[in-house]
């Protein structure tokens, strides 16, 4: 019994995501439902000894308790996800919670998010009940207004902004502001010259902004100039005009820089885009602005980029022949071009004095003839080695490893002289596939490995006590330890109460995805409890390889949860499925003697969807005599579904 | 004693060395004092003075002339010389602190108005009493430290005693020896500081010596003209001391070759050719042994320099990588200097030919732009050429104009009526170089004007 408060949390962790998965797949008064609910009640109860109230807080990809940052695995994520999609920002345990209170919140939460909106969202559904035990959070409108996307975003902008404004809610307006970069570019320009409501809202925001805080308004001020600027179309006098008056609280300085941004940033800023500018910013303000901005120009150092601005004025400026620009802009143009400052500078680069060294080892290795003389280059790698791996120099590795791999299929002698790097490569790739989080870069590396300098028992020492397993690691396991999973299993056997590690390697099996993985995943199935199962069976829905014979084994013999898992594996392949379908509808069945079993079925293959079933559920539909009935009914009650969506 | 004396000069020698190197802040130099005063306190336990000379190229003391010696200190003596100084005598009574007073001295700017009036007093007044600079006949303190009367042979002078110092380096690394880094890297110093405040006076050398057919002469030149170029790109100094060092060896691996197949008058035959070409690998293959003392670099240049920018460069590469910027400094610097020079297998082209040559190859060879940059800072006429103009003058080139490299400012010398300086840009288009004259040929009267 854990008796400290990280235990404690993570017991508590582990049981509410395996009974938020159990309300999501039975009802809730199903005994698997009830069991998970009591784990939970055991597990929660404990805590609030150290932590009363218990606050469990929802971030788009952690969890946060007690300030402690949940996020490690994907074991996490699926539960931040349910959470977070249902817009709950936090949820609040307080002592006392009963088992019913559980029931009901999971029961809500596990609604489909769709539904939970349409009921008003979580605030909603959990106000009408007396829950005293605990407390849901709504997620902040700003947040909202920030996912969300497409048709209904101006609708939310208006009523969540003037409602704030109206209201004096500061703490909404700076959340607003903070954010307006993402916010604003999800505005279309059109809309703000064409929706008169919009335009409104906008133009009472930045006011409330210009009054209140002159710096938020500054800042967002100047991001919606420079979303304003990516607009391609033609606007009248009168839209201009309506435009321009926005910006009209922008000093010279603000306004060179967003042009700044613009022309050493945005890719896409083109002639249209400048000839906006200068209609936007107002006659007046050009000398100083194009000034500014040469200032600008003057002061970037070369590791900025100067280069690539400069390639993309000169592109700016080649376009620019067939658009109006005012004078002034266009000569802002032509003299940037001949800027000094923009070009590369030459410099002596020290770190490349090493890399290049590094590089002309490599070919110094690969002309070598001479034993001696290749010793003591690879004893020159060899010295170099810590700034390689300090510099995560991948690429270098990749091609130390093709070095040696060449130089001894030419002469297998030199095996004996590449031992020892090839040795240190090999353990260095073997510690770095357990790494987290995955380096990517270090996978066409680990394809290369032949054989394992770490050793067998590293894997299991890995795996099973240190807890960190990946995909590329168990997949570089089973392929260098090829039919020898003995003590791999016998060490599953022994860990099957750790839920947590289960998971995860199921979750890195399906990525796996080969004939051994297949096997183990059918071992833990075969070996642990209900919820692994389920699991086990998930992954096997996303895997290229299945085994008939243990998925039919499944479908006759195990309960309907099951089965529905194991049907959806085998909805892969129609042939399969026709068998399957077959096995399930097509048995003995003189008098109705079989018609329980059957509705069953004609259940599961309902829930699922499998429509695939039609035509024996047709055959059921026609069914004679009374003692037929329910059977007729239910087929009937089903096709008539199916065929109405 | 003469083993003792010279003893204590070497130590004083790498002290003057490694100041000027690292400076005094440098942990390397505390090292060096106490050596070489523990040196020089054990020569003069039994006397009250030591006398040091110089005369002519070598160390002096009492009767003894060091001939030996003085050969691998040539570096140290010609920078001696150009400061005026021929003879130092220490003091019985030498305090530690006055050597370190007195080297940093040594190794200072001696272009401040006071120490150039009187170096003497100067020493004096900075607190050293029992160290004393003279000339050689006589018993006073030396008057100026202004360089030597015939500037131009001071600098040939250090020209050459930094060419003795390459070529010892050199044949040390070929005959498989240790290599010996401070004097190697102090007389690259000397050349660099002599550049930074007569530029010309050394390039002129350059241009002088292309027609010594001396095998070191072609290393020192590129790593000359490296220095410049690097110099003019706004380099710091210590980048253009490694490019300077590293350019000396950018064909170690030719010599290495040429030292085996004898010297040939007529065209190299195919594998000949083939076998000079992989000189670069070579070169870095030689220098692996030499990386503690060397660095990385002048391995990376050896082996870079041929690189081509079109990907056909040569070595054919297993593994490639864009050649470091002082690698594209030095082959520009080679092409250019091994084009001007005179071999067994080819002509000297004229420099007009040389821009030519090296333009219509740029895009091939180099990057393009370190090539314009190279010829705005060299102009296609290199000091120290003798030219004609129109109207059959004959003229010297004496210095660069920046933003005309075809018209530089030059010195005429022929008609002698018409003697004198001119820039031939301000001129407009009236004057302007007709062509080259080869100081080998028709040349040679002229040679001993330039
Ligand atoms: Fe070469
Ligand atoms: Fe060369």
């Amino acid at each position: 019994m854990p008796i400290n408060k990280e235990e404690l949390l993570a017991e508590f962790l582990k049981s509410f995501k395996i009974a938020v998965n159990g309300a999501l797949l039975y009802t809730k008064s199903h005994p698997f439902f009830m069991r998970y609910i009591e784990d939970l009640k055991r597990k929660i109860d404990p805590l609030f000894d150290f932590l009363n109230p218990l606050k469990v807080v929802i971030t788009p990809n952690s969890l946060v308790i007690d300030d402690k940052t949940f996020s490690k695995t994907s074991w996490y994520d699926e539960l931040v996800k349910i959470l977070h999609r249902r817009k709950i920002k936090s949820i609040e345990f307080k002592r006392g919670i009963t088992g019913q209170e559980l029931v009901v919140l999971l029961d809500r939460i596990s609604l489909p998010p769709l539904e939970i909106l349409k009921q008003g969202g979580v605030d909603r559904i959990f106000s009408r009940n007396d829950n005293t035990h605990f407390t849901i959070e709504e997620l902040d409108y700003s947040s909202l207004l920030i996912d969300k996307e497409g048709e209904g975003f101006n609708e939310a902008w208006f009523s969540l902004v003037e409602s704030s404004i109206n209201h004096n809610e500061t703490r909404k307006i700076n959340e607003f502001a903070d954010n307006f970069q993402i916010i604003v570019a999800k505005i279309k320009i059109n809309d703000l010259v064409t929706d008169e409501r919009l335009r409104k809202s906008m133009s009472d925001f930045m006011n409330y902004l210009k009054v209140n805080q002159k710096e938020k308004f500054n800042k967002c001020c100047q991001e919606l100039l420079e979303s304003a600027l990516k607009y391609r179309g033609e606007l009248d006098e009168a839209q201009l005009l309506s435009l321009q008056s926005f910006f009209i609280g922008l000093d010279e300085k603000d306004l060179a820089n967003v042009l700044w941004n613009k022309l050493s940033l945005d890719d896409d800023f083109g002639p249209v885009g400048l000839r906006l500018f200068s209609q936007l910013a107002g006659k007046d303000k050009h000398k100083t602005i194009v000034s500014t901005v040469f200032d600008k120009a003057r002061d970037i150092s070369p590791a900025s980029g100067a280069s690539r601005i400069k390639e993309k004025i000169e592109k700016l400026f080649s376009a620019s022949d067939n658009i109006h620009i005012p004078e002034i802009y266009q000569n802002m143009l032509s003299a940037l071009r001949e800027n000094s400052s923009l070009e590369d500078k030459i410099a002596f680069d020290r770190d490349q004095v090493d890399r290049n060294y590094r590089f002309i080892l490599l070919n110094l290795i690969i002309e070598e003839k001479d034993d001696g003389a290749l010793s003591m280059l690879l004893e020159k790698v060899m010295e170099d080695w810590d700034t390689i791996i300090a510099n995560r120099d991948f690429e270098y590795l990749k091609n130390l490893i093709e070095v040696s791999r060449r130089k001894t299929s030419e002469n297998p002698d030199c095996r004996r002289i590449f031992k020892k790097i090839d040795d240190r490569i090999g353990s260095f790739l073997e510690a770095a596939v357990f790494e987290q989080p995955f380096n990517q870069s270090i996978k066409p590396l680990i394809e290369s490995i032949e054989k394992s300098s770490a050793g067998y028992d590293f894997y299991l020492e890995k795996i099973f006590n240190d807890k960190k397993v990946n995909q590329q690691a168990l997949s570089l396991f089973f392929r260098l330890f090829p039919g020898d999973l003995e003590r791999f299993r016998n060490k599953l056997e022994q860990n099957r109460a750790d839920i947590d590690l289960l998971v995860n390697m199921i979750e890195d099996l399906k990525h796996v995805d080969s004939l051994v993985s297949l096997d183990v995943l059918k071992y833990l199935f075969y070996s642990c409890n209900e919820y692994i199962k389920i699991e086990a069976l998930r992954a096997m829905q996303e895997c290229s390889n299945f085994d008939k014979e243990f998925l039919f084994s499944i479908i006759t013999r195990e309960n309907n949860a099951l089965k529905k898992e194991a049907l959806q594996v085998i909805m892969r392949d129609q042939e399969m499925l026709k068998e399957a379908l077959q096995m399930l509808f097509d048995i003995p069945n003189s008098f109705g003697r079989s018609n329980g079993v059957i509705i069953e079925r004609i259940s599961l293959v309902e829930e699922i969807e499998l429509k695939e079933a039609s035509a024996f559920l047709a055959g059921f539909s026609r069914k004679m005599f009374f003692w037929n009935r329910a059977l007729r009914l239910k087929a009937r009650e089903v096709l008539r579904k199916w065929n109405a969506e | 004693m003469p083993n003792n004396i010279e003893n204590a000069l070497r130590d004083l020698i790498s002290l003057l060395q490694v100041i000027k190197l690292y400076t005094a802040m440098h942990p390397r130099f505390n090292k060096f004092l106490d050596k070489a005063y523990e040196s020089l306190r054990g020569v003069l336990i039994n006397r009250q003075e030591v006398i040091i000379g110089i005369v002519g190229d070598e160390f002096v003391f009492e009767k003894e002339i060091f001939f030996e010696f003085s050969k691998t200190a040539k570096s140290t003596i010609s920078y001696l010389k150009a400061r005026g100084v021929e003879k130092i005598i220490f003091s019985g009574a030498l305090q530690k602190e006055e050597l370190a007073k007195f080297v940093g001295f040594l190794a200072g700017d001696s272009d401040k108005e006071e120490v150039k009036k009187n170096p003497q007093e100067a020493l004096y007044l900075s607190g050293v009493r029992n160290i004393t600079l003279g000339k050689l006949n006589s018993a006073g303190a030396v008057d100026s430290l202004s360089v030597a009367a015939n500037k131009s042979i001071s600098y040939l002078s250090l020209y050459e005693s930094s060419l003795d110092q390459v070529t010892d380096s050199l044949d040390g690394v070929l005959g498989e020896q240790d290599l010996n880094y401070l004097p190697l890297r102090f007389a690259i110093n000397n050349i660099a500081e002599n550049m930074a405040v007569k530029y010309n006076e050394i390039l002129k050398l350059i241009t002088l010596k292309r027609y010594d057919t001396g095998t070191f002469i072609h290393l020192l030149n590129v790593s000359i003209l490296s220095m410049y170029f690097s110099t003019k790109l706004g380099f710091s100094k210590e980048d253009v001391l490694d490019i300077g060092t590293a350019a000396l060896f950018h064909d170690i691996g030719k010599i290495y070759i040429s030292r085996k197949i004898i010297k040939k008058t007529d065209k190299l035959t195919e594998d000949e050719f083939k076998n000079m070409r992989s000189h670069s690998l070579l070169g870095a293959r030689l220098l692996l042994k030499h990386t503690e003392t060397l660095g990385v670099l002048p391995l990376i240049v050896a082996f870079e320099h041929h690189m081509r920018q079109d990907a056909k460069s040569y070595p054919k590469l297993s593994f490639s990588c864009i050649p470091h910027i002082a690698s594209i400094i030095v082959s520009i610097c080679d092409v250019y200097d091994a084009l001007a020079q005179r071999r067994s297998y080819k002509a000297d082209y004229p420099p007009n030919v040389i821009y030519d040559l090296i333009n219509k190859e740029k895009e091939r060879f180099f990057q393009p732009q370190m090539v314009s940059k190279f010829f705005s800072i060299m102009g296609v006429w290199p000091v120290g050429s003798v030219v004609t103009l129109n109207g059959g003058r004959v003229a010297i080139v004496r210095e660069q104009n920046e933003n005309d490299i075809f018209l530089p400012k030059v010195e005429i010398m022929y008609p002698p009526s018409r003697k004198g300086h001119m820039d031939l840009h301000q001129s407009q288009g009236e004057d302007r170089i007709e062509s080259f004259v080869n100081p080998l040929r028709q040349g040679k009267g002229y040679l001993s004007m330039v």
